[in-house]
């Protein structure tokens, strides 16, 4: 846990990084310096009332403000394309605290990175925080660039030796092949979930333990359906029906609750809520099984027929 | 019985680290100007209730919680608009009360600690403010509201 307390910030800076990805650089707005931030961190962006996404921080460690790198999902729900289309040096925003889930073991003799497209943006952050240490790293790095791959300066700066797959130009390797040489090394993965799943997937075949992983939504968000439920709200005295086709989150936003949300995903702690009573099925990969005796993830997580919800 | 105004704060929006003040106006049945919920954009705004006009709490409360658990409250962390000392803000309930030369407020309501709160600020916080967490209430009429001002009930 961390606090997840907003900090007001405006827009200092917007760099193209090419590859539909664009570097959004803040600064405080009502504080003197942001909290330091650990390598992996990231941090939930408030892009209008009701829509939180949430980005990697990855600023280079000389510099006091936040950079956050945002990708234009077009088809996506709408707060990369607000953020391309509509924000502008010096517009007014909230960031969360940073939210250390993605943390990088700093004692180890060896690491392998992977990274899928925007997913490199915490692998920069731990680049950053490993420079001048004598330990080996790996980067293999898979992009889809026509024109110039995202931060390839700034990452060969960093990493002479990554190995960089770009799909637009016939760029490939089987997972396999490239963890088979990563035997022995603290091995992390970030990228999209389909990306995540793949890597896990080999290191799992590869007998190689646990890795550690970060994945993001990318696109629409998934459908999680399930069996029709009642949820009680008893502070607004409301009573919803959750159809088997839509989300509890939809159905409290669409009866106008102002509740937090980020991934839609069960991955960001955003939009958790008190149960009091009822049965969840649980489908986060957020909470502890001590959290789930008494709260939920309404974005995927359902009830078995009625529950009761405490906090909205 | 009168305390004092020793704390003054406000947020923009949900959730936003309050803001500290050294003075703020209260507009009539509306808030407190820029607070977020008199611009309707705080956690309960959506169901609009007078009693989220302003809300209270006493400092002598959050010293009784550090020397009873040793967990540190600040006045900020609380989300309340205003911290009193010297005063006991239970013994208003349902009644106006004068904050300053010339605002009134009415209190509604003992505010009732929330998990909301514990999260955003990551402290176990919730059952040490039960029966202490302060007071909601509505703006009768408005003015402006200055740190060591006067809070006293209106005979
Ligand atoms: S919105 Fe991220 S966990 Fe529900």
């Amino acid at each position: 846990m961390a606090v997840r307390l907003l900090m007001k910030v405006s827009v200092d800076q917007i760099v193209d990084e090419g590859g539909g990805i664009r570097s959004f650089y803040f600064r405080p707005e009502d504080r003197r310096q942001f909290p330091p931030v650990l390598p992996g961190a990231h941090t939930l962006l408030r892009v209008t009332k009701g829509m939180m996404r949430q980005y990697s921080l990855c600023a280079p460690p000389g510099d006091r403000r936040y950079r956050l790198a945002i990708r234009l999902d077009p088809a996506g729900r709408g707060g990369s394309r607000f953020m391309h289309e509509s924000a502008h040096v010096g517009d007014i925003f909230y960031l969360s605290y940073p939210q250390p889930d993605f943390l990088l073991d700093p004692d180890r003799p060896s690491y392998s990175f992977f990274a899928g497209g925007v997913g490199i943006t915490p692998m920069l952050s731990f680049l950053y925080a490993l420079q001048g240490r004598t330990c080996r790293i790996r980067l293999c790095y898979f992009v889809r660039a026509d024109g110039a791959v995202p931060f390839e300066q700034e990452i060969r700066a960093l990493c002479p030796q990554v190995e960089i797959f770009n799909s637009a130009q016939g760029g490939r390797a089987s997972f396999e092949d490239l963890l088979d040489g990563s035997r022995g090394d603290a091995i992390y993965c970030c990228g999209s979930a389909p990306f995540v799943a793949g890597v896990q997937g080999a290191a799992e075949s590869l007998g190689l333990g646990t890795i550690q992983v970060e994945s993001f939504v990318s696109g629409v968000k998934a459908g999680y359906l399930g069996e029709p439920f009642v949820v009680d709200l008893p502070r607004s005295r409301h009573v919803l029906d959750i159809p088997s086709d839509r989300s509890m989150l939809d159905v409290l936003l669409e009866d106008g609750v102002d509740i937090d949300y980020a991934c839609e995903a069960g991955v960001c702690r955003s939009c958790i809520v008190d149960v009091i009573e009822g049965e969840i099925i649980h489908r986060d990969q957020c909470l502890t099984e001590d959290e789930r005796r008494t709260v939920m993830t309404p974005c995927v997580s359902r009830g078995r027929g009625r529950i009761v919800i405490n906090s909205i | 019985m009168t305390g004092r105004v020793c704390g003054i704060y406000t947020a923009e929006v949900a959730a936003q680290e309050m803001m500290e003040g050294h003075e703020c106006r209260l507009l009539a049945n509306v808030g407190i100007e820029g607070d977020r919920y008199a611009r309707r954009i705080g956690r309960w705004s959506d169901r609009p209730k007078t009693e989220h006009q302003i809300s209270f709490i006493e400092l002598e409360v959050l010293h009784q919680i550090y020397d009873e658990t040793g967990v540190v409250l600040t006045p900020r962390e609380t989300r309340r608009n205003i911290i009193t000392c010297g005063v006991r803000l239970n013994d208003f309930l349902g009644q106006t009360i004068r904050v300053g030369k010339n605002a009134l407020v009415y209190v509604e309501k003992l505010n009732h600690p929330c998990k909301y709160l514990e999260r955003l600020i990551d402290k176990q916080v919730m059952a040490s403010l039960l029966g202490r967490s302060g007071l909601n209430c509505q703006v009768i009429s408005g003015g402006i509201v200055r740190l060591g001002d006067r809070i006293e009930r209106v005979l």
